[in-house]
This record gives C-alpha cells, sequence and structure tokens, in this order.
C-alpha cells in the first residue's frame, strides 16, 4: 500500500512535470483575479506585488516590510508561511510563484546562460534580514533601502502597469524614480541571461520556504541503491545543486527537473509513506556505493 | 531521519497554525489621522488590508496612524 501511495505521487508529478509551465500559467488565474476579487486581507504563499492592479491576494515580503516599520508582528502572514513552508517547502517557487513563471518565461529566450556561484544563494537571507527585516524596523518606509522600494516585482507589477494605466486614461504620468527603472531594465536584462536570478540570489519569500525544505512533509528521497552515480540528475538540474548529494538543498525551487531520473533515484515523497508501510515489508537500507562503482 | 522529519515537521505545522490562529483573533490599536487622533482597535486582516495600499503610517510618538480621514477615499496607488 505505501508502495502504491509513493508511486502515485511521483507517477503524478512525472506526468505533470512537461507542464510545469502551464500549470504556473494556470495558477495566474489565482493570482491576477480578472474578476476584480481582491483579498488583500490575506497573502498568497508566493512573490506577488499587491499594488499590481490585478492582484488577487496580499505580497507576503510586503506585509512583513511594512508591519516591521510599523512595530508590528503580522502572526497570519508568518503563521502562514510556515504552515506552507513546513508542508511543501519551496514547493510554490517552482509551481505556482508569478514572478518565477516570468523568469522561467525570460530564460526560454534561447541565449547563452551564465552561471551563478553557489554563494550567491546566501545573499537572500541577507536581503531578508537587512531590507525586509531590520532596515524597516529601525529607519521605517522612506528609507531607500525598503524592500518595496528596491523590488523589481513592484517595479513590473504595480509601478509599470500603472504608468501604462496613467496613459491610457490621458492622466499625467508619474514616472518610477530612476533606481527603480534601473531594477527594472537590470532584471529584465539578468532574467535573459541567468536562470531565475532573483530567486536564486535575492528572493527573501524563497528563504523563508528553501529553510524548511529539509523539514517539510513533502520532500526529494534519494535512493543510494537505485543510483549508479550518471550525473544525469546533476545534468537535469538547472539551478547548479547536486541532488544526489543534496535533494533538499537550501537553494532549490523544487521544480522536481531532477526526478526525471530514469533509474528512479530521486523521487517526490511525503512523511507518511515510510510510516504506513507495514513492518513485514519494510526494506532494509541500501548500501552505500562503493568508491568507483 | 524519517522520524526527526515527521516531528520537525508536524512541530513547525503545529506552530504555523497557533500563529494562524492566533492572528485571527490578535488586534492592534490605530489612531485616526487627525491631531486628536481616537485610537480603535483594528484585527490584523483590516491591518494588512489597509498596509498594502499604504493606509497606515507609524508617526514620532510610535504610534499606528491612518493617512486618511474616516469617509474619505483610501489611497489606493502603490505606496512606494
Amino acid at each position: 500500500m505505501a508502495m502504491a501511495e509513493k508511486t502515485r505521487l511521483a507517477a503524478f508529478f512525472a506526468r505533470l512535470q512537461p507542464y510545469r509551465l502551464w500549470v504556473q500559467t494556470a495558477f495566474l488565474m489565482v493570482w491576477l483575479d480578472p474578476l476584480g476579487l481582491r483579498f488583500h486581507g490575506i497573502c498568497a504563499p508566493v512573490f506577488h506585488c499587491y499594488a499590481c492592479p490585478l492582484a488577487t491576494f496580499g505580497c507576503p515580503i510586503g506585509v512583513l516590510a511594512n508591519f516591521s516599520a510599523l512595530h508590528l508582528i503580522p502572526f497570519i502572514t508568518i503563521g502562514l508561511l510556515i504552515v506552507v513552508g513546513a508542508l511543501v517547502g519551496s514547493l510554490f517557487c517552482g509551481w505556482a510563484c508569478p514572478f518565477g513563471w516570468l523568469q522561467d518565461l525570460g530564460a526560454r529566450i534561447p541565449l547563452k546562460k551564465f552561471e551563478l556561484p553557489r554563494w550567491t544563494g546566501h545573499f537572500r537571507f541577507v536581503v531578508l534580514g537587512l531590507t525586509v527585516l531590520a532596515i524597516p524596523y529601525f529607519f521605517g518606509e522612506e528609507h531607500p533601502l525598503f524592500i518595496c522600494r528596491i523590488c523589481p516585482a513592484g517595479g513590473i507589477e504595480a509601478a509599470l502597469p500603472s504608468v501604462v494605466s496613467q496613459a491610457a486614461t490621458g492622466q499625467p504620468i508619474v514616472w518610477p524614480n530612476a533606481l527603480k527603472l534601473t531594477i527594472i531594465l537590470v532584471f529584465l536584462a539578468a532574467i535573459v541571461f541567468v536562470r531565475r536570478p532573483w530567486c536564486r540570489v535575492l528572493c527573501p519569500l524563497g528563504a523563508i520556504f528553501s529553510s524548511m525544505n529539509r523539514a517539510s512533509t513533502f520532500f526529494l528521497r534519494f535512493d543510494r541503491g537505485k543510483c549508479t552515480t550518471c550525473g544525469r540528475c546533476t545534468k537535469l538540474c538547472q539551478y547548479n545543486i547536486d541532488p544526489e548529494q543534496s535533494p533538499n538543498d537550501l537553494r532549490c525551487i523544487r521544480c522536481l527537473e531532477c526526478t526525471r531520473c530514469k533509474l528512479g533515484a530521486l523521487s517526490p515523497q511525503t512523511i507518511l509513506h515510510g510510516r504506513r508501510k507495514p513492518a513485514g515489508e519494510r526494506v532494509p537500507p541500501a548500501a552505500e556505493p562503493t568508491p568507483g562503482a | 531521519m524519517q522520524t526527526r522529519r515527521m516531528v520537525l515537521s508536524i512541530l513547525l505545522v503545529a506552530i504555523g497554525a497557533l500563529l494562524l490562529t492566533y492572528g485571527l483573533f490578535a488586534k492592534s490599536n490605530v489612531a485616526s489621522s487627525g491631531e486628536q487622533g481616537q485610537v480603535a482597535s483594528t484585527s490584523e486582516m483590516a491591518m494588512t488590508q489597509e498596509v498594502a495600499r499604504g493606509g497606515v503610517k507609524r508617526d514620532e510618538s510610535d504610534q499606528v496612524k491612518k493617512t486618511y480621514e474616516e469617509g474619505e477615499k483610501a489611497p489606493a496607488a502603490c505606496p512606494t
């Protein structure tokens, strides 16, 4: 029964994997509400600016930063982020985030992609600590390094549509300031040459979710017994991670590309998988592969 | 390993759910925008809504204050 459950989950994601971009696109119908429903009192577990004219929900990072500036604690937002992170880790980053979707689209432009050093992933925690929590708390929302003032999502999803709307309705156009325009241009150029530059280097929401990758109920299981160290999973991973060394890495966005391993050495799993297995069916842990095998 | 992950994830989900529940009932004091601002209790969801449109600010006396009068149209543009 447990084996069947694992197979169902793995098979489900294996079937869905080729359509990941379409799944992300479908999620846009949730984040960009064409019916005009606005639930800005609640945050969505994705990086999407609430100043976007079509935003259905609030942005959790914007709420954290603004509450920090008000010297208040956003219990609902923190609770939501912990629950989502503890359940699925950074799965939303890879499959549902509209800002990730935009970067995935940019990466489809067939130009040479540059690789970033692995240590750059730690900047996300610096961004979270400084621009989302410390700077708003000590200097308020007027500080130029307040996250919303330098956020490319705010620039692309809110400032640009606002300019277009002002132009379309004949109102005087209020242009974003030079810093924001520069950030927008640098970001748009970066997504063409680097895969998901924001997610990998700067996203504070990704930092929160991925820090729970190693403890979440949904995780990637690496089966050493099935691995032939062919290196296919490392080649499949577009984010410079070695899935066989660290399947639930801090920098993983859980796109699950690595689970396309033909031998099934990497598979998505939940904590319920091992628990439901009757004692008689338990399989002894696979032996470590011998060096050079 | 599996047991450690199970304990940790259940603990995290429980902490998150607790914070969520607490937040649903928590209230914050917000003063109205006038000179003699009247203080009213506001739920966190209402505060989040206000924050999303730049409707509240912290003043010099560390008090959270509305940026618009009651009955006035709330600021709708991007606060930044």
